[in-house]
């Protein structure tokens, strides 16, 4: 998140960025994790593909490979693969929380 | 940011900026970018509060095309629907630039991708911005050319044109009955237009008709509209000119040519103040403000019994008569050159001028067909010439033979425009004699100045006079 897309400037709403991309990220997790149990391959997709985009646009690279992989694979490994992006998204939290809290 | 061509309207005029964006940081990283640089955000989370918002439509919108709820294409569509000048800006991912081109042909401006970039977006918002002041001087360039085209034909220096613009000037503010008599050609249509457009009613509907221009079985129906099925032929329900003027002018051109059972509805109509579709059976109400004109005398019309004598007193309340072109011949270079000016650009010559003896043959023209032949001729005139000035030789013939000496033309023989000093291929003239018309013409030209003749001829004043004196031409002389 050191690239993060913002020229620097305020502290202020780059904490406020990344609550509300934490914020949201989380509960997109959760849709995902619905999805991909309830075998919604469209829901999946779509829910994925926001979450790409939401990291992506942050500088968020790992997190956006990993939400690609998932928009893109079959349901059995999406299973295995939202393990590992759920793990990725808590060691990112943390890192933000520890730096912007 | 410094690179930056800073548009007219300064950021914080400018009316809200929409970012419709389903992502909650990035929407708030737009709406921050935007405010850092003075402009006023208003954020959408999703397509459907787009579609569902019938307030204000935005300065600028910024769209995402990847949006949950609504295809970003659809958003697009339905803003562009609201306003066709509202500058689009998309929001894309880099992968999904085909997507951006799509966008592109739905009506959007510009495009950014994601991961978003604040300068990049910043200056696509600058540049909309300057693309809708663009837009907005077009429409008002539009607007001021449309009221210049109408007062620049009624509007000419001649004691006639003076009094006319008076006369119109005092029946702008009320709906007194107006009918408008001239010549065909005089602008009666142009007169009509300017008491529309100064007076209350101008943000209204201005409508013509043209009585002359409709069988006499189908005037009712274009002026009062018709029920379906009122007649063979009426499929759907039809407005007529009264119901679209709701509010605004009618011109009812060439009045003269109403059939007697059309003005007797008419009569009802400005009667009652309503009026009943062909075939239907409400009375619709009407506010109207109605003026008329006609090349025909209509008292002699209402004499001759083919126009009612009642309608005749409710319409020509205030007679308004053109004077015919060569009535006003006075204003014939100030018409030209409003033509000229105004054709070369339509024609894309870079015509500028008029040479002396070709503007002096169209004051000499009688034209029959006032402003609207004049303004023919000069486009037909633009359209001939090769030069940056029309010459005679790019007039019409029936008006360049005016510009030649008194000799009547003859039959046998065409002339050309210099063939007065030439004479006809097998005919001498006799040197005295070409003198004689190279000197008339050249007083001709300068209208009767020996000195600015003199210079024309390459000869001195002096000399000038012994000639006019020696072949007895003072009569010429200013």
């Amino acid at each position: 998140m050191d690239e993060l897309a913002l020229e620097a400037g305020s502290d202020a709403i780059v904490r406020e960025l990344v609550v509300l991309f934490l914020e949201d990220v989380s509960q997109r997790l959760q849709e995902l994790e619905q999805a991909v149990k309830r075998g919604d391959r469209s829901a999946r997709e779509r829910v994925a593909h926001s979450i790409k985009g939401s990291a992506a646009n942050l500088g968020a690279e790992r997190l956006a490979l990993l939400a690609s992989a998932i928009e893109h694979c079959s349901n059995d490994e999406a299973l295995t693969e939202i393990a590992g992006m759920a793990e990725e998204f808590e060691a990112l939290k943390q890192l933000l929380d520890e730096r912007y809290a | 940011m410094g690179e930056l061509s800073h548009p007219k309207v300064t950021p914080s005029e400018l009316g809200p900026i929409a970012i419709v964006e389903d992502d909650p940081a990035a929407r708030r990283m737009m709406r921050f970018w935007l405010e850092q640089a003075g402009y006023r955000a208003k954020e959408y989370s999703g397509g459907r509060e787009v579609l569902e918002d019938d307030g204000d439509v935005p300065a600028i919108a910024c769209v995402d095309l990847g949006l949950g709820d609504v295809p970003g294409l659809k958003v697009l569509q339905h803003l562009h629907a609201r306003d066709a000048e509202l500058p689009l800006i998309v929001v894309t991912a880099q992968r999904e630039v085909e997507t951006a081109v799509e966008a592109m042909r739905a009506g959007a401006y510009d495009y950014v991708t994601k991961p978003l970039d604040g300068n990049r977006l910043l200056h696509a918002i600058a540049r909309a911005c300057e693309r809708r002041e663009l837009v907005r001087n077009v429409h008002r360039l539009e607007s001021a050319l449309t009221e210049r085209d109408v007062l620049g034909s009624i509007v000419g220096r001649s004691p006639a044109m003076r009094e006319l613009a008076h006369q119109v000037e005092r029946v702008l503010e009320s709906d007194v009955a107006v009918c408008v008599f001239g010549e065909s050609g005089t602008g009666k249509e142009l007169v009509a237009r300017a008491i529309h457009a100064g007076g209350p009613r101008r943000r209204q509907p201005f409508v013509a008709i043209n009585c002359a221009g409709i069988p006499e079985s189908l005037q009712e129906s274009e002026l009062f509209g018709h029920e379906r099925g009122a007649f063979t032929g009426a499929t759907h329900m039809r407005r007529g000119r009264f119901e679209q003027a709701h509010g605004g002018t009618l011109l009812l051109d060439e009045l003269g040519e109403m059939s007697l059972a059309t003005q007797a509805s008419l009569l009802r109509t400005l009667q009652e103040k309503t009026i009943r579709r062909v075939g239907g059976s409400s009375d619709i109400p009407v506010d109207v403000r109605i003026v008329c004109a006609t090349h025909r005398n209509l008292k002699a019309e209402v004499e001759a019994g083919r126009f009612r004598e009642d309608l005749y007193f409710r319409l020509v309340v205030y007679p308004i008569v053109l004077p015919t072109l060569r009535d006003r011949k006075e204003d014939i270079p100030l018409l030209v050159g409003h033509f000229l000016q105004r054709l070369s650009e339509d024609v894309g010559r870079a015509v500028k001028s008029i040479a002396p003896e070709a503007l002096e043959a169209l004051t000499r023209y009688h034209w029959p067909g006032n402003v609207r032949e004049l303004q023919n001729v000069v486009h037909r005139s633009l359209l001939a010439c090769r030069g940056e000035t029309i010459t005679l030789s790019d007039l019409p013939p029936d008006i360049y033979r005016l510009a030649l000496p008194s000799i009547p033309p003859r039959p046998d023989k065409q002339m050309s425009a210099t063939s007065s000093l030439e004479g006809a291929d097998d005919e001498v003239i006799p040197l005295r004699e070409l003198e004689r018309r190279a000197i008339q013409r050249a007083l001709r030209v300068t209208r009767g100045s020996v000195s600015k003749a003199a210079k024309l001829l390459g000869i001195g004043r002096a000399t000038l006079y012994r000639r006019i004196a020696s072949l007895e031409l003072s009569q010429d002389v200013a």
